[in-house]
C-alpha cells in the first residue's frame, strides 16, 4: 500500500505540472535567461551561425517537443514489451 | 502495470503538450568558433569510445540493445519535458541517469548524440555549432559523473534505489553545472574573469534545477523498478 501512495505521488506531481505552470507563469527558461546573462556580460555579442535546420514558429515549438515525447514513448515502449518478451521466452526454456 | 504506465504518459503528453518549452542547452551561435571546435574535440574521443561500448555488451549480452531502447526512449521523453520550477523559472531534466545505471556511462553519449541532434535540428532547441559542447554537459560529464556516484553508493552498501536516486540527481544537477563552466569559459566577467561569469551562470541554473533533480531521481528509481519488475517475470 505504501508504494502505491509512492506512485501515486509522482503521477500526481506530474500531472499538475500545467497547473504550475499558469500559477508561476514562468516568463523565460533558463536558456532564456543564460542568454539575458549573456548579454549583460557581453553587449557587444551576437550569434555568429544561423541556425541550420528547420525553423519552427514559436507556436509550433511546443507541438515538436510533443512529438519528441511522443517518439521516446513509443520507443520506450516498444523495447520494454521487447524486453519483457525476451524474459518470458527465456523463461519458459527455462522449464522445458 | 503496463496499463498504468501507458496512462501515465499519455497524461503527461497531453497535459504538458500545450505549454511552451525551454531548455538548457547552449542556443546556436552563443559560443565562439574556437569554443565551440574545442568542445567538439573534446566530446569525439567520448563518442568513438561510447561505439565500441555499444559494439562490445551488443556482441555479449542479446539484451544489451533492449536496455539501449529503453533508456533511449526515456531520454528522448526526460530531455522534452519543460517543467516549471521554483521562482517562475522552468527547465527540463536530462533522462541520462537511467541508462548509465543500466550499463554504463560510455553509451550514453552516442544516445545523448542522437538526441541533440534531434532537438538541434527539429526542434530549433541547441544547436550544431554547440552540439559539441551540449553533448559533453549532458551525455558525457553527466554520466560519468552519475556512474561514479552509483558505483561510490554500491561500494558503500547503500540500499540500490538510494544509488540509483543519488546518481540520477548528481548526473542532472552536473549536467548544469558543466554548461555554466562552459558558458563561463566562453563569457568571461569583465572584472571578476571566468570563475565570476561561472559562478553567474551556475546561480541562475542551480536554483531552478534543484527541484528538478530531484524529481528526475525519483522518476529514474520509479523506471528501474518498472525494469526490473520485468526482468523477474
Amino acid at each position: 500500500m505504501k508504494k502505491r501512495t509512492y506512485y501515486m505521488l509522482i503521477a500526481m506531481l506530474l500531472i499538475s505540472c500545467p497547473f504550475w505552470v499558469q500559477l508561476f507563469h514562468p516568463g523565460a527558461g533558463t536558456d532564456d535567461k543564460a542568454i539575458d546573462l549573456l548579454t549583460s556580460i557581453n553587449p557587444s555579442y551576437h550569434p555568429w551561425v544561423k541556425r541550420i535546420g528547420l525553423e519552427i514558429s514559436e507556436s509550433a515549438e511546443p507541438y515538436m517537443f510533443a512529438l519528441q515525447i511522443t517518439i521516446g514513448v513509443i520507443v520506450f515502449a516498444i523495447f520494454f514489451y521487447l524486453l519483457k518478451k525476451n524474459r518470458s521466452i527465456n523463461n519458459q526454456q527455462v522449464e522445458k | 502495470m503496463k496499463k498504468k504506465v501507458i496512462l501515465l504518459s499519455v497524461a503527461i503528453i497531453a497535459l504538458i503538450a500545450p505549454s511552451s518549452v525551454f531548455g538548457m542547452h547552449i542556443s546556436e551561435g552563443f559560443l565562439s568558433p574556437a569554443w565551440a571546435i574545442a568542445w567538439y574535440a573534446i566530446s569525439t574521443p567520448f563518442v568513438v569510445y561510447g561505439l565500441f561500448t555499444i559494439k562490445k555488451s551488443v556482441a555479449q549480452d542479446s539484451r544489451a540493445k533492449l536496455y539501449m531502447g529503453i533508456a533511449g526512449g526515456y531520454v528522448f521523453v526526460l530531455s522534452a519535458i519543460k517543467l516549471p520550477s521554483v521562482a517562475g523559472s522552468c527547465s527540463h531534466l536530462t533522462g541520462t541517469g537511467l541508462g548509465t545505471v543500466l550499463f554504463g556511462s560510455g553509451a550514453m553519449a552516442i544516445i545523448g548524440l542522437i538526441v541533440l541532434l534531434f532537438q538541434a535540428l527539429l526542434l530549433a532547441h541547441g544547436g550544431i555549432s554547440t552540439l559539441g559542447a551540449n553533448v559533453f554537459s549532458m551525455a558525457i560529464a553527466g554520466p560519468i559523473v552519475a556512474y561514479a556516484v552509483f558505483y561510490g553508493c554500491k561500494k558503500m552498501k547503500l540500499p540500490l534505489p538510494v544509488a540509483i536516486f543519488m546518481a540520477a540527481f548528481w548526473g542532472d544537477l552536473f549536467t548544469y553545472v558543466v554548461t555554466s563552466g562552459q558558458l563561463g569559459l566562453a563569457y568571461p566577467d569583465s572584472s571578476g574573469g571566468v570563475y565570476v561569469s561561472f559562478l553567474k551562470f551556475a546561480s541562475m541554473f542551480a536554483i531552478t534545477q534543484l527541484p528538478l533533480a530531484v524529481l528526475e531521481g525519483f522518476i529514474t528509481v520509479y523506471t528501474y523498478k518498472l525494469i526490473q519488475k520485468v526482468e523477474k517475470v
